[in-house]
């Protein structure tokens, strides 16, 4: 058996190929050694001899399929639009925020005309992500995800949550959105 | 007015750059290194970030990402590409340096770009982009493998997939004999001088410059006195990190054992 240690640095050989495969945060080097990928501790699974290499920071973390995002809308077109992704639940603000794109099949399980409909633009929606890749595509089908702030398109005053629909406070008028059940003020 | 009758300002070469001991200009040994000290995690903002003290040389490297990468067209669709910027600050050297990239300085980085991509795993991450940028505070001979040294450090730090760390020395000709880590008076006025990177584990070279004239025995030896030199950098990186994360570890547990 090698040695086992507590924390493992890049290229630190953990132990042979015969012994554990490398799945996560490790790799075989081509010479029948399996190396770390990060500074972590490594684990072995005896039962499955297979080892992998927890990392010890969260970093970095890019958005993966299934994340439940928050973004920021900045452009909408009929069928489709563009986000900004800049916080991921549970983990916390990105340092970079990274594109999303929202189509208008991934709005609704029910036939929808137009995007417009749904967000508009400096509208902050709650999603899920569909891939794994930049851009990534951005899902809000459910009553949990969708708009969780939007601005008054005539004055930007916050818009408050009235029964389903969006109402301005000050304009007194009533917005369409696909609002989220979690929408940040509603109307007492 | 003429500025060539301006004097420079810069150091006299000594009378002889090695002793009858065998001692160089600083009191070293032809195989001996400079101190070396590391720091991770030295910076608060960025991803990943390292000190590197190398003899007089003060150097640090922080590293952002993977973030998307604009203009997007630059963007491969296969891998991440590694943005790279070494640069030296105007008061690193004795004649103020224009803070303006220079020639020097836009090469170095890809020859420090090119040095570190064999030990980074860029396929995890398609379409995005690493950056990394190493400062110079102070220089003394010997910045770019400093640098290496540095950043792959930070790059680790950061939690970016790597092979193996990269660590890189110089070697060099000083009256006709081969000297490992050059400080800047050899560099200056000595033969030859010769940069080496390497993935330590893996043992594969990941650069190798060289100027002056170099018989093939002298090659061979400082390519040997080079791995003996890049393996104890090695070491010192290797504990650095560990150091670092043995310290947060023993915080994150106390934190628990008080819950």
């Amino acid at each position: 058996m090698s040695r086992r240690v507590e924390i493992v640095t890049p290229g630190e050989e953990i132990c042979v190929i015969e012994e554990f495969l490398p799945v996560d945060g490790a790799y075989d080097d081509g010479k029948g050694k399996v190396r770390s990928i990060y500074v972590g501790a490594p684990e072995y699974d005896i039962g499955n001899h297979v080892v992998k290499v927890r990392k010890i920071t969260n970093r970095p973390r890019l958005p993966l399929a299934n994340d439940i995002v928050f973004a920021l809308v900045t452009d909408v077109k009929d069928t489709v639009s563009t986000c900004k992704i800049f916080e991921i639940e549970n983990y916390g603000r990105l340092s970079v925020p990274f594109t999303g794109i929202l189509h208008i099949t991934q709005v609704s399980t029910m036939y929808v005309k137009s995007l417009y409909d749904v967000v508009r633009n400096g509208d902050i929606i709650r999603a899920w992500v569909l891939n794994n890749n930049t851009p990534y595509l951005l899902s809000i089908k459910g009553r949990e995800y969708g708009v969780i702030r939007a601005l008054c398109s005539q004055c930007l005053t916050p818009l408050l949550l009235k029964g389903f629909t969006l109402y301005c406070p000050r304009c007194k008028k009533e917005e369409k959105r696909k609002v989220s059940f979690k929408y940040y003020i509603r109307m007492r | 007015m003429n500025s060539s009758r301006i004097p420079i300002r810069k150091e006299e070469r000594p009378p002889r750059l090695i002793d009858d001991e065998g001692r160089r200009v600083d009191g070293r040994l032809p195989d001996e290194l400079r101190p070396i000290k590391i720091e991770v995690g030295v910076l608060k903002n960025a991803n990943g970030s390292a000190y590197v003290e190398l003899g007089r040389n003060k150097i640090i490297a922080a590293v952002y990402g993977p973030k998307e990468l604009h203009p997007k067209h630059l963007a491969l669709p296969d891998r991440a590409v590694l943005y790279c910027r070494y640069h030296m600050v105007p008061f690193s050297v004795m004649e103020r340096k224009s803070p303006a990239p220079s020639r020097r300085e836009i090469e170095l980085s890809k020859v420090i770009r090119e040095a570190l991509e064999p030990a980074l795993f860029l396929e995890y991450f398609p379409r995005t982009e690493i950056d990394l940028f190493i400062e110079v505070l102070q220089a003394d001979g010997g910045t770019r493998t400093a640098g290496i040294t540095a950043a792959s450090v930070a790059l680790a730090d950061a939690g970016i997939p790597m092979r193996d760390l990269v660590a890189a020395v110089a070697v060099g000709k000083v009256e006709g004999r081969i000297v490992l880590d050059l400080c800047d008076i050899e560099d200056k006025y000595g033969e030859g001088d010769m940069p080496v990177a390497m993935m330590p584990n893996l043992g594969q070279i990941t650069l190798l410059q060289a100027d002056g004239v170099y018989s093939p025995e002298e090659i061979k030896e400082a390519l040997k006195l080079a791995m003996k030199g890049i393996m104890k950098i090695y070491e010192v990186q290797k504990e650095a990190l560990k150091r670092k994360y043995i310290e947060l570890k023993r915080e994150v547990e106390e934190d628990y054992g008080k819950k």
